[in-house]
C-alpha cells in the first residue's frame, strides 16, 4: 500500500494516527450509490477519547455517523437521519454504500463508548450525491436566462416561459400567465428520456484508451 | 439554409512528460508519435479546407501540459532526432521488404508520409505547431478552448476550492499567453462536473463548457431539450452535452467505425516482430520495444490472425463511414427539427489523439466528413460552440448533474482501491500550498522562486493521467512516482519556505526539470479570490 507523501518517509508505511497531524476526515463520492471516507487522527485526541468517565479507548467503538443534511443547514442536530457504520480506526479509509442518490451528507468521525456517549474526532465536508436518473418534471413553465456580449461585458436577463411552446425570442419575453399554462407537447418530453436511453448503453471513453494507456 | 448544426469538438491532451534527467525517455515518446499520427495529419487536414476554400469549423481544446510541450525547444529537437531516425528505418524497411510487394508498399508508404511530416514540421511550422492552430483560430475557423492548467480531475478536488481555482485560473492564463486572447470555452478534464465548478468558470469570464450526456439529462430543473441546446447553469456559464449517438459511432471499439476490419491494426507494430538486433536503434535505447509507427496489418478480425493491410481499401471505408455519420445525423434531425423551437445542436466531442493514432484513418474519415456536409448543403451546417450560443442567446436555467465521461460516469475510474491514497495526499498539499500563499502575498527574490516552483510541484502532482493510470494498470509505477516525486518537492520547498532555508542549487535543478508554467502566478492558491 502507499502512504500519504506529506512525509519524507514516502515510500515507508506510515500509521496515519500520529501526534503530529491534524485530525481530520473526509468525504468523497464515487457514485450514486457509493461514498468514500478517508481520515487521519491525533493520537492526543485518542487519548483524550480514553479519559472520558467510565470508559477506555480500547473497550470504544470507532464510528462514521452520517447525517442526511439534504436542504438543511446543518446545526448539528437538525439532519434529516443519521447512521452509523462500524469501523476500524486502523484501516484509514471506508465505502459505504448507500441506498437513496442525490442527497447530501455529512460525516462525523468519532468513538462511542459503552454507555453509548459519542465523542466526536471530526466533521468531514458535505457532499451532495450524484443523480441517478433524470429528475421528475415538477412544472409546466422555466426559467430561460437571455444572455449576449454587449461590447465586453455580458448582460443577462431572466424570461420566464413555457417549454416547447414553439415560441421566437421575442415571444418568450412577453410571456403571459396564460402562456405559462400552456400544455406542454408530451413528444419533446422524450428528448431528455431518449438520451438517457442512448448513454445508457454505456459508451465511455474507457472503451477506448487514451494514448498514453495502450501498451 | 441549415436546419441543425453539428459541433465536433477535439480534446488534445497529453500529460506533461518531459524528462531532460533522461537522454530517452519512454513516456516523452507519448508525444512524439502523437505529433507525427495526429497533430500534423490534423493540422494537414484543417489547413488543407483553407486552401481549398471549404468553410469549417471545429471546436479544439489543446491543453496547457500539451501546450508546454509543444513549444518546448528540448523536446522540438528530440522529436526531430526521433523522426530523422524513423525516416532512416523507412530506408531500411524499403529494402527489407523488397521481396514482400504487399508490405513494400506500405513501406513506401510510411517513407512518404514520414518525409512529409518531416518538410511540415521543420519548414511549414518551425518546429512549433503552437502557432499553426493559433493562425487557424484567429481565421475563424477553429474554436479554441482553455482547460484546467494540469488536467486535474477537479470533482475530487472539489475539497479544496482553491486548488480548483489554481487549475482553472493557471489553465485560463496560460492561455491568454499562447493564444493571445480571452478563451470562450473551457473543458472540463474528463468532462468532470461538480455543481459548483461552473462558478470558478465564470469568475475567469468563460462562457461554456461541455459535458457527458447525463450530466444535462439530468440536470435540475429537467433540461427541455435534452442534449440537443445548451443549458445556463446558475452561474450563467453555457453547459453543452455529449451526443450519445454519434459518440457511440465514432468512440465504441465494438461498434464504432474504428473497429472496421479494413482499418489498420494499431497492436501489430514491427517492433515486436523482428529481431532485436534490427529493430535496436528503432526503439528505446535499454533495449524495451516501443513502437515504431511501422505497421503492416489491418484489423482482420478478432483472432490472432492478421491479413496485410491494404490503404485504398480503407480510404474507401473512411469515405463509406463519412456517408454513414452524416446520413445518421439527416435523421437525428429529422426527429428533431419538428419537436424544438430552434435548430438542435450535436455535439460531438472526441479525444483528438483517436484520430490518426489510435484510428489511422481518423483524419481521413474527418477530411470526408467536412468535405461532404460543405458540398452536399445537407441542411448541418458545422458550428464552433460559441457560435451557437451568439446564435441562441437565450437558454433554459438548470444546474447540471454531478458526472463524467469516465467508466459508469462518475468517479470511480479516478477513486478506487487501486489510486484512492492519492487523495489524501493531494488534498494536504493544497492546504499546504493554499497556507504558502496567503503567508506570502508578495513574495519577492528567492522565496517568491520557490513559490512558484512549489505551484509548478503541485499541479503536475495534479494530473488526472496519474489517477487513470494506476487504475488502468499501464504505467501505473511511473504514475506512482510522478505523483509522489512532486508531492515531495512541494513539501520540501514549503519547509525552505517556512525555515527561510532555501537550498538555491536544488531550486534551480527543480526549475529547469519541472519547467511548466515559467510566469506562474502561485497567488491562485490563495485561499481567498483577493489574495
Amino acid at each position: 500500500m502507499h502512504g500519504c507523501a506529506m512525509s519524507e518517509t514516502v515510500d515507508k508505511s506510515h500509521s496515519l494516527i500520529d501526534s503530529s497531524i491534524e485530525t481530520r476526515v473526509v468525504l468523497l463520492p464515487v457514485d450514486p450509490y457509493l461514498v468514500h471516507v478517508y481520515w487521519e487522527v491525533n493520537s492526543q485526541e485518542i487519548d483524550r477519547a480514553r479519559y472520558l468517565p467510565g470508559d477506555t479507548h480500547e473497550s470504544s467503538q470507532a464510528l462514521l455517523r452520517f447525517y442526511d443534511v439534504t436542504n438543511v443547514f446543518f446545526n448539528g442536530t437538525n439532519a434529516n437521519s443519521t447512521f452509523d457504520m462500524k469501523i476500524d480506526l486502523e484501516s484509514k479509509n471506508w465505502y459505504v454504500r448507500l441506498l437513496v442518490p442525490d442527497k447530501s451528507y455529512i460525516v462525523e468521525l468519532g468513538l462511542e463508548n459503552t454507555d453509548g456517549s459519542f465523542f466526536s474526532l471530526a466533521q468531514s465536508n458535505t457532499v451532495h450525491t450524484p443523480r441517478a436518473w433524470p429528475v421528475p418534471k415538477v412544472d409546466d413553465t422555466c426559467l430561460l436566462v437571455d444572455r449576449r456580449s454587449d461590447d465586453d461585458s455580458l448582460t443577462t436577463t431572466e424570461v420566464y416561459a413555457a417549454p416547447h411552446g414553439g415560441a421566437e425570442e421575442p415571444d418568450l419575453q412577453e410571456a403571459t400567465p396564460q402562456t405559462l399554462e400552456t400544455e406542454p407537447e408530451p413528444k419533446a418530453e422524450s428528448l431528455t428520456q431518449m438520451n438517457e436511453e442512448q448513454f445508457s448503453f454505456g459508451v465511455s471513453s474507457q472503451h477506448i484508451s487514451s494514448p498514453q494507456c495502450g501498451r | 439554409m441549415e436546419k441543425a448544426y453539428l459541433a465536433i469538438v477535439l480534446h488534445a491532451h497529453l500529460p506533461y512528460v518531459r524528462h531532460p534527467e533522461y537522454v530517452d525517455s519512454l513516456e516523452e515518446n507519448w508525444l512524439y508519435e502523437a505529433i507525427t499520427d495526429t497533430y500534423i495529419p490534423l493540422l494537414s487536414v484543417l489547413e488543407g479546407f483553407v486552401k481549398d476554400g471549404i468553410d469549417f469549423r471545429l471546436t479544439l481544446s489543446l491543453t496547457p501540459t500539451l501546450a508546454s510541450m509543444l513549444a518546448d525547444p528540448l523536446l522540438q529537437s528530440r522529436y526531430l532526432e526521433r523522426l530523422e531516425r524513423m525516416i532512416e528505418l523507412a530506408q531500411k524497411e524499403i529494402k527489407r521488404t523488397r521481396s514482400q510487394p504487399e508490405f513494400n508498399t506500405l513501406a513506401l508508404l510510411y517513407n512518404t508520409s514520414l518525409r512529409q511530416v518531416h518538410e511540415a514540421f521543420v519548414n511549414r511550422y518551425k518546429q512549433n505547431l503552437l502557432q499553426a492552430f493559433r493562425s487557424l483560430q484567429e481565421l475563424g475557423k477553429v474554436e479554441i478552448m482553455a482547460c484546467a492548467a494540469t488536467h486535474a480531475y477537479l470533482p475530487l478536488l472539489s475539497v479544496n476550492r482553491s486548488a480548483v481555482r489554481g487549475q482553472i485560473g493557471i489553465g485560463v492564463e496560460h492561455y491568454r499567453q499562447v493564444f493571445g486572447q480571452s478563451p470562450k470555452g473551457f473543458w472540463l478534464p474528463e468532462c468532470g462536473y461538480y455543481p459548483g465548478v461552473d462558478e470558478l468558470l465564470d469568475e475567469h469570464g468563460l462562457r461554456y463548457t461541455v459535458l457527458e450526456t447525463h450530466g444535462i439529462t439530468r440536470g435540475n430543473p429537467r433540461p427541455e431539450y435534452g442534449v440537443n441546446a445548451p443549458i445556463f447553469c446558475s452561474s450563467g456559464v453555457a453547459a453543452f452535452g455529449r451526443d450519445p449517438e454519434s459518440s457511440a459511432q465514432v468512440w465504441s471499439s465494438e461498434i464504432g467505425y474504428p473497429g472496421d476490419y479494413d482499418y489498420r491494426e494499431f497492436y501489430r507494430d514491427i517492433a515486436y516482430d523482428l529481431d532485436l538486433g534490427y529493430i535496436a536503434p528503432y526503439i528505446h535505447r535499454d533495449g524495451i520495444r516501443i513502437d515504431t509507427g511501422f505497421k503492416y496489418f489491418r484489423i482482420t478480425g478478432k483472432g490472432n490472425h492478421k491479413d496485410a493491410y491494404i490503404p485504398e481499401q480503407a480510404a474507401e471505408k473512411a469515405e463509406l463511414h463519412a456517408e454513414d455519420f452524416i446520413s445518421k445525423r439527416l435523421k437525428q434531425i429529422e426527429y428533431l427539427s419538428p419537436i424544438m423551437d430552434r435548430k438542435p445542436i450535436v455535439v460531438a466531442p472526441f479525444d483528438a489523439e483517436l484520430f490518426g493514432h489510435w484510428w489511422y484513418e481518423g483524419p481521413l474519415w474527418l477530411d470526408h466528413v467536412i468535405r461532404k456536409l460543405h458540398l452536399k448543403k445537407s441542411g448541418i451546417r458545422l458550428a464552433t460552440l460559441s457560435e451557437y450560443l451568439e446564435q441562441y442567446p437565450v437558454n433554459q436555467v438548470s444546474t447540471p448533474s454531478y458526472s463524467s465521461w469516465g467508466y459508469k460516469g462518475f468517479n470511480e475510474t479516478w477513486l478506487n482501491g487501486k489510486n484512492e491514497w492519492i487523495y489524501p495526499c493531494l488534498h494536504k498539499s493544497a492546504l499546504l500550498m493554499e497556507r504558502l500563499a496567503n503567508n506570502h502575498p508578495q513574495a519577492k527574490g528567492l522565496i517568491l522562486r520557490a513559490l512558484k516552483q512549489a505551484a509548478r510541484e503541485l499541479l503536475l502532482a495534479q494530473s488526472s493521467d496519474w489517477a487513470f493510470m494506476i487504475n488502468a494498470d499501464t504505467m501505473a509505477q511511473y504514475a506512482i512516482e510522478r505523483t509522489k516525486k512532486h508531492i515531495l518537492c512541494l513539501e520540501r520547498l514549503a519547509q525552505d519556505v517556512e525555515s527561510h532555508s532555501i537550498d538555491q542549487d536544488w531550486l534551480s535543478t527543480l526549475e529547469s526539470r519541472d519547467n511548466i508554467f515559467p510566469e506562474i502566478d502561485y497567488r491562485f492558491f490563495c485561499g481567498n479570490a483577493c489574495c
